[in-house]
C-alpha cells in the first residue's frame, strides 16, 4: 500500500522523531535562506541601479545650464539663451501625440479588453487574444514602416501627426487590452454574483461595480503604455517626421515634432547648445512619465476610497 | 407588479397551476453542468410566507437547487435543466421572463458577505438604484429603513459613507441583508448565510428572518441541524442530487419517513 502522507508514526512507514521546539535550523537551510534573500536583493538593485544612475545621470548633466526659456522658445526660433532655439515645439508636440494616443489606443484597448474578458470565450477568444499578442509582439520600427506605406503615401496624409498617433497607437493597443483584461478577470466573483442577483443587468453591474473595481490595474496598464509610447521614435520617425515648428491642430499634411527626436538626434550634433538640448529634452521626457504615474495615483486614490483592502 | 400577480390568482383556478398557498412550485426538475446531473427529479413546494430549510451533506445538490430559484446558473458553462419552478403560477423559464424583474421578486444573500466596493449607504440602496425605484431622497429613507430593519442603525447612522469593508463580517453580512430586503422581494433565497458568523450574529440573523415572515417566504441552506430546528417551518432533505423528504421541521427531525433522513439528522452521516 502507498504511504500515507500524514500518517501517524507507527502505521506503514515510521515518521522520523519530532523536533524539539528550540534550537537552530540546519546548516542547510540556513544558508539556502541566506543565499535567496541575496539573491532577491541583487535582483533588486540589478534593475534600480540603472534607473537611478539614469535619472541621476540626466539630471546632472541637464540642470546646471537649465534655462526655464526652453519651455517657451520654440526650436525654430533661436535666442542669445538657446542659440539652437527651444523645446517648446517638441513638448507641446509630445503633449499632443500623447492626447492623441490616450483618446485611439485607451478607448479602442480598454473596449476589446473589457470584450476579451467578459465576451469572447472559446475559440473566438483564443483567437482574438492569440492575433493582440501577434500585434504586440511586431516590433514598432516595422509598424512604423507599414504606417508610412499606409498611412503618409497611401492615404496622401504626408508626415502628420494624424499617422503618428495612429501609429503609435497600434503599437500599445495590445498592451492596454490585456492589462484591462487581467484586471477585470481579478475582480472576486462575489462582486459578480452579488450585482446579478440583485437583478443588475449586465451591462450596469459593469459599469457601477465590475469596472469601478477594475479600475486601478486599467489605470496602470494605460499609464505603462502611454510612458512606453512617449519613450518610442521609430514608428514616428516615419510617420510624423519632425518639425522645428510649433505643432498645429492639423491632423495631417504637418510635420510634428517630438521630444525623443531631440534626444536622438541632437546628442549627435557638433554643437554644444544641441547636446544640451537633448539632455533637457531626455529631462523633459523623464518628469512626464513621472507626472503621469502621479495622476494615475491620484486618479486611483479618489476613485477606490471604498474599495476592499488588498489581501496579502 | 408582483402583488398584482399574486391578486390576480385567486384560489378558483383561473391560472392554471397557480396556488394562494404555494408561492414556489418546484416539477420534476433534473439540472446538471455537462455530464451527469447535480439533481435529479426534485418536486417540491414552497407555502407564501414560511421558511423552509434546505439541509443535507455537501454535494447533494441543494445549493445547485436554490441558485436554480433565482436563474443564478444560467451563466455557468455547461449548465442543463429539465422541469419547472412555477412562481405564482408562471414559469420561471418561460422565453418572455425578464431576469431583472425575477430577481427583483426573487433575492438571494450568499454565504460569504459581499458587500460592493462602494459606501455603506449606496451599498444598501444598490438594487434600488440599478432598477430606479426611487429618488435621492427616496433612497436614504428606503436605507434608514432596512438598515433599522436588520438591526445596524444605530451603529453605522454615522458612518453611510465610510466603506463597507470596515465592518466586522457579521455587521458585513447584515448590511448585505438589508440591500437584499431593500429591493422589495417576495422570495429570499439565503445559502449558508450564517456559516461564517460570530454567534450573537446568527441569533441577529435568525431573528431577523422569523420577522419577515410571513411577509416573505424564505428558503435557506444551512448545515446547521440545529439552526434549521429553530427557524424553519419546513425542512427539505437532500442527498446524492435527490430530495429526500420534505416535511414540517418537527416531523423531519422528530419522525423521519427514510432511513437516510434519521441517519442524517442524527449525525451519523454527512
Amino acid at each position: 500500500m502507498a504511504r500515507m502522507v500524514g500518517a501517524p508514526a507507527g502505521e506503514g512507514t515510521p515518521l522520523p522523531a519530532l523536533p524539539p521546539l528550540q534550537g537552530s535550523p540546519g546548516w542547510r537551510r540556513r544558508v539556502a535562506n541566506r543565499l535567496a534573500w541575496a539573491l532577491a536583493g541583487l535582483a533588486l538593485v540589478v534593475i534600480l541601479a540603472p534607473a537611478v544612475w539614469i535619472v541621476a545621470g540626466v539630471v546632472y548633466r541637464a540642470a546646471p545650464h537649465w534655462h526655464w526659456s526652453v519651455l517657451t522658445t520654440p526650436g525654430d526660433r533661436p535666442t542669445l539663451a538657446l542659440p539652437s532655439g527651444g523645446l517648446e515645439n517638441a513638448v507641446l508636440g509630445t503633449l499632443l501625440i500623447m492626447a492623441g494616443v490616450t483618446l485611439v489606443a485607451g478607448s479602442i484597448g480598454v473596449l476589446s479588453g473589457i470584450h476579451l474578458a467578459e465576451q469572447a470565450r472559446g475559440r473566438v477568444g483564443d483567437l482574438l487574444r492569440g492575433a493582440s499578442e501577434v500585434l504586440a509582439g511586431i516590433p514598432s520600427i516595422v509598424l512604423g514602416y507599414v504606417g508610412y506605406i499606409a498611412l503618409v503615401v497611401g492615404f496622401h496624409w504626408g508626415y502628420s501627426l494624424l499617422a503618428g498617433v495612429l501609429v503609435l497607437a497600434v503599437f500599445v493597443v495590445p498592451y492596454v487590452a490585456k492589462s484591462t483584461e487581467v484586471a477585470l478577470r481579478q475582480v472576486p466573483t462575489s462582486y459578480r454574483e452579488g450585482a446579478e442577483a440583485l437583478g443588475m443587468p449586465p451591462g450596469y453591474a459593469l459599469r457601477r461595480v465590475v469596472l469601478r473595481t477594475a479600475l486601478p490595474g486599467i489605470t496602470t496598464g494605460l499609464i505603462v503604455a502611454l510612458a512606453v509610447a512617449a519613450g518610442e521614435t521609430a514608428p514616428l520617425l516615419y510617420t510624423a517626421n519632425y518639425s522645428d515648428a510649433l505643432p498645429t491642430l492639423h491632423l495631417t499634411h504637418h510635420s510634428v515634432g517630438y521630444l525623443t527626436d531631440v534626444v536622438w538626434t541632437f546628442f549627435n550634433l557638433p554643437s554644444r547648445a544641441e547636446v544640451q538640448l537633448s539632455y533637457d529634452a531626455a529631462l523633459l521626457l523623464i518628469v512626464l512619465v513621472m507626472l503621469l504615474i502621479a495622476v494615475s495615483r491620484l486618479v486611483i486614490g479618489l476613485t477606490q476610497r471604498h474599495a476592499e483592502p488588498a489581501r496579502g | 407588479m408582483g402583488s398584482a400577480l399574486e391578486e390576480a390568482a385567486p384560489a378558483d383556478g383561473r391560472q392554471p397551476g397557480a396556488s394562494r398557498h404555494h408561492v414556489l412550485r418546484i416539477r420534476g426538475l433534473t439540472v446538471g453542468f455537462k455530464g451527469d446531473p447535480v439533481l435529479t427529479g426534485v418536486d417540491l413546494v414552497f407555502p407564501r410566507g414560511t421558511i423552509t430549510a434546505l439541509i443535507g451533506p455537501t454535494g447533494s445538490g441543494k445549493s445547485t437547487f436554490l441558485r436554480t430559484l433565482n436563474r443564478m446558473n444560467d451563466r455557468v458553462p455547461g449548465y442543463y435543466r429539465k422541469g419547472e419552478v412555477e412562481l405564482d403560477g408562471q414559469s420561471i423559464f418561460a422565453p418572455g421572463v425578464q431576469l431583472m424583474a425575477l430577481r427583483r421578486r426573487v433575492g438571494m444573500v450568499f454565504q460569504r458577505p459581499n458587500p460592493f466596493p462602494l459606501s455603506i449607504m449606496e451599498n444598501v440602496v444598490a438594487g434600488v438604484r440599478a432598477h430606479g425605484l426611487a429618488d435621492r431622497a427616496g433612497r436614504r429613507r428606503i436605507a434608514e429603513a432596512r438598515l433599522r430593519e436588520v438591526g445596524l442603525w444605530g451603529a453605522l447612522a454615522h458612518r453611510l459613507n465610510e466603506s463597507p469593508f470596515r465592518l466586522s463580517g457579521g455587521q458585513q453580512q447584515l448590511l448585505c441583508l438589508a440591500r437584499a430586503l431593500a429591493i422589495g422581494p417576495d422570495i429570499l433565497l439565503l445559502d449558508e448565510p450564517t456559516s461564517s458568523l460570530d454567534p450573537v450574529t446568527v441569533e441577529a440573523v435568525e431573528d431577523l428572518l422569523r420577522r419577515l415572515t410571513p411577509a416573505i417566504t424564505v428558503i435557506v441552506v444551512t448545515h446547521n441541524l440545529a439552526q434549521a430546528k429553530r427557524i424553519a417551518h419546513f425542512t427539505a432533505f437532500f442527498n446524492q442530487g435527490r430530495l429526500v423528504e420534505h416535511g414540517p421541521t418537527a416531523r423531519v427531525f422528530g419522525d423521519p419517513s427514510a432511513e437516510e433522513t434519521s441517519r442524517y439528522v442524527t449525525g451519523r452521516i454527512g
